[in-house]
């Protein structure tokens, strides 16, 4: 199919080419120059790109979770967002892996997760159910795209075990440091799994919206209601993830470690509870609750992620701050720290810009369990 | 024979506070400015003239339940047959995860190729050699280049991967003490074995001893005597 690229849709590929092109100097700059590049230390190794690997990876399992679920527990409101959902988690997961791997130091030596694994480390565990659930995700969205529905069938039951599996091992790297209050225990798994959920629906609504709005003058009914209720999903998400960060809170509060003070009323406060809490969490819950409406849903949507990456700031590097004898030491980012994460978030726009032109996203894929004889066709309108 | 279980003991009341430890393991290691698998904790508190100052040398404390050995995805961080904990730097794929879940903060990261220094080719005056040519002279790394750690690690790490104290290992396997503990000029450290009843360790470990954060329950191994 022959891609055509004209007026809005040209000047924004430019657009984001550009930022794709910034990203990848941020990479080549730092193959080449190493780390020097990085404003981690050997206080807090880990820098701004496991942050944003963290937030691309959750968001990616949150969207293959609603797509496999919508078939595995028969949401068929959401049905038509299953394949869009799915390319969608492929088009963020594969630039996230990119800037995962951009924080190895020895990239060249990947292969020894294959040769010299070490079952007891939950980064091993990530990295191989990762893996997996890439070539799961490829296996149901092909599947999709053929109309194979018995592979589609037991992919979705696979990649939404894969999801759910990888999202909560990737929460278990942190949760198993037990010398680091705001990472360590059981619930940070959980969250992770429930923060996916709420990324994944925020930015498939996202795209969603805006892959209809651009190209229709009015939003189809379906997609409207399909908006409508996800954000209502959204909603209950929100509701427990406030439930979880006032425990947290709480139970940080009896251990009057110095990662409590960070967030409470230290550094990072103005970030959590301003950014995280505030911006990502109540606004969008008070938003949903006074009006229903897709516009709404977007809004929140974006809300929600700006919120979540605070978050995932706030735990991934005020985790890293206090020191083993009582200091709080200090992060800032580097500029090529920030071009490697736009770049990658550029490129799920650009990948996912370039789907939509060969395959046809907005199509259902899950008719056989529908009562009419023949077979319900979707207008391609959206693409 | 029997397996050996190597632990140090570090004597407060002795230790002078010098840092020898720290500056005599950059020699032997050819660790690079910044770089300290030996290094130490000093804290000063009170009011002049009731002050107080503590100093207590820090490395890795070799544990014997490792979270880094338990955290490296590919067990580049393993336990040797003498119960050290250690680094193999031919697999280390620089993830740091063993940095983020060490809780001793010991383990440090080589963002860049080591000894950049001696690279350099201005001199501070013109009277004086630049530190390329000083280094091409001596024909060596760096001029201070110790041979001998290459012995069962790499001499010199590289960009890209972490390193930590191995507790001179390759002086334990000729049964001599790490360098820290031969340069101590207090001899306020001792490393033993402490499968064997007859070593000296065991009469250190008579008198008041403690562990840093042993309530993480991570098991570590270097034990400081008779703290004030």
């Amino acid at each position: 199919m022959a891609m055509k690229w004209q007026g809005k849709s040209l000047i924004a590929m430019v657009i984001l080419l550009a930022i794709v092109a910034a990203g990848i100097f941020g990479m080549g700059n730092t193959l080449v120059q190493g780390q020097v590049v990085f404003g981690s230390t050997d206080q807090v190794p880990w820098n701004l790109l496991i942050v944003a690997y963290v937030f691309l990876a959750l968001m990616a399992s949150g969207m293959c979770m609603i797509a496999s679920a919508s078939h595995v527990l028969g949401f068929k409101k959401f049905d038509f967002l299953g394949k869009r959902a799915i390319y969608l988690a492929l088009a963020v997961l594969i630039p996230g892996l990119l800037v995962l791997a951009m924080d190895l130091g020895r990239l060249d030596r990947a292969y020894l997760f294959i040769t010299s694994p070490n079952l007891q480390a939950p980064m091993w565990w990530m990295g191989a159910t990762y893996g997996v659930y890439v070539v799961l995700l490829l296996v149901e969205f092909i599947a999709m795209h053929t109309k194979n529905e018995k592979v589609m069938h037991y992919a979705s039951y696979m990649t939404l075990a894969g999801a759910v599996a990888a999202t909560s091992i990737l929460g278990g790297i942190f949760a198993v440091v037990v010398q680091r209050p705001l990472w360590f225990g059981g619930a940070t798994s959980v969250f992770f799994v429930l923060s996916a959920l709420l990324t994944g629906i925020a930015c498939l609504t996202i795209f969603t919206y805006f892959t209809y709005k651009l190209s229709n003058k009015k939003l189809p009914e379906k997609v409207d209601a399909a908006l409508i209720g996800l954000s209502k999903l959204m909603g209950i998400l929100i509701a427990v993830a406030l439930g979880f960060n006032a425990w947290r809170l709480i139970t940080m509060f009896y251990t009057g470690t110095p990662d409590f003070a960070l967030i409470f009323n230290g550094e990072y406060a103005l970030m959590y509870w301003g950014g995280a809490l505030a911006l990502g969490l109540i606004i969008p819950l008070l938003m949903i609750i006074g009006k229903r409406t897709s516009v709404v849903a977007v809004a929140v949507s974006f809300l929600v992620l700006f919120g979540m990456y605070f978050d995932k700031y706030v735990t991934v590097i005020g985790g890293q701050l206090s020191q083993p004898y009582g200091e709080v030491t200090t992060y800032s980012t580097t500029v090529t720290e920030w071009l490697i994460f736009v770049g990658a978030m550029a490129a799920t726009v650009v990948i996912y810009m370039v789907g939509t032109k060969i395959f046809n996203l907005s199509e259902s894929t899950h008719e056989e369990k529908d009562k009419k004889p023949t077979k319900k066709k979707i207008q391609p309108s959206a693409v | 024979m029997a397996k050996k279980n190597y632990a140090m003991t570090i004597d407060l009341q002795k230790c002078i506070g010098c840092a020898g430890c720290s500056v005599t393991c950059k020699n032997e290691n050819n660790t690079d400015t910044g770089m300290n698998w030996m290094h130490f904790i000093s804290n000063e508190t009170g009011t002049f003239p009731n002050v107080k100052y503590e100093f207590m040398p820090t490395l890795c404390n070799h544990c014997d339940n490792a979270p880094c050995i338990k955290a490296c995805p590919v067990t580049a961080m393993y336990k040797d047959e003498n119960g050290l904990t250690l680094h193999d730097a031919d697999k280390c794929i620089g993830c740091k995860a063993c940095m983020a879940s060490c809780p001793y903060g010991v383990i440090s990261y080589n963002k860049n190729n080591p000894h950049e220094y001696w690279n350099q080719q201005e001199a501070w005056s013109e009277l004086s050699a630049t530190p390329k040519e000083i280094k091409d002279k001596v024909g060596t790394e760096v001029p201070y280049y110790n041979p001998e750690r290459d012995y069962n690690y790499e001499a010199i790490r590289y960009r890209g991967i972490v390193e930590k104290c191995q507790l001179c290992d390759h002086r334990l396997a000729r049964d001599e003490q790490p360098y820290c503990v031969e340069r101590c000029p207090s001899e306020a450290m001792y490393v033993g074995d402490l499968n064997d009843p007859d070593d000296k360790i065991h009469q250190f470990l008579q008198l008041e001893h403690k562990t840093l954060k042993d309530e993480l329950g991570t098991k570590p191994k270097v034990f400081y005597t008779r703290s004030f």
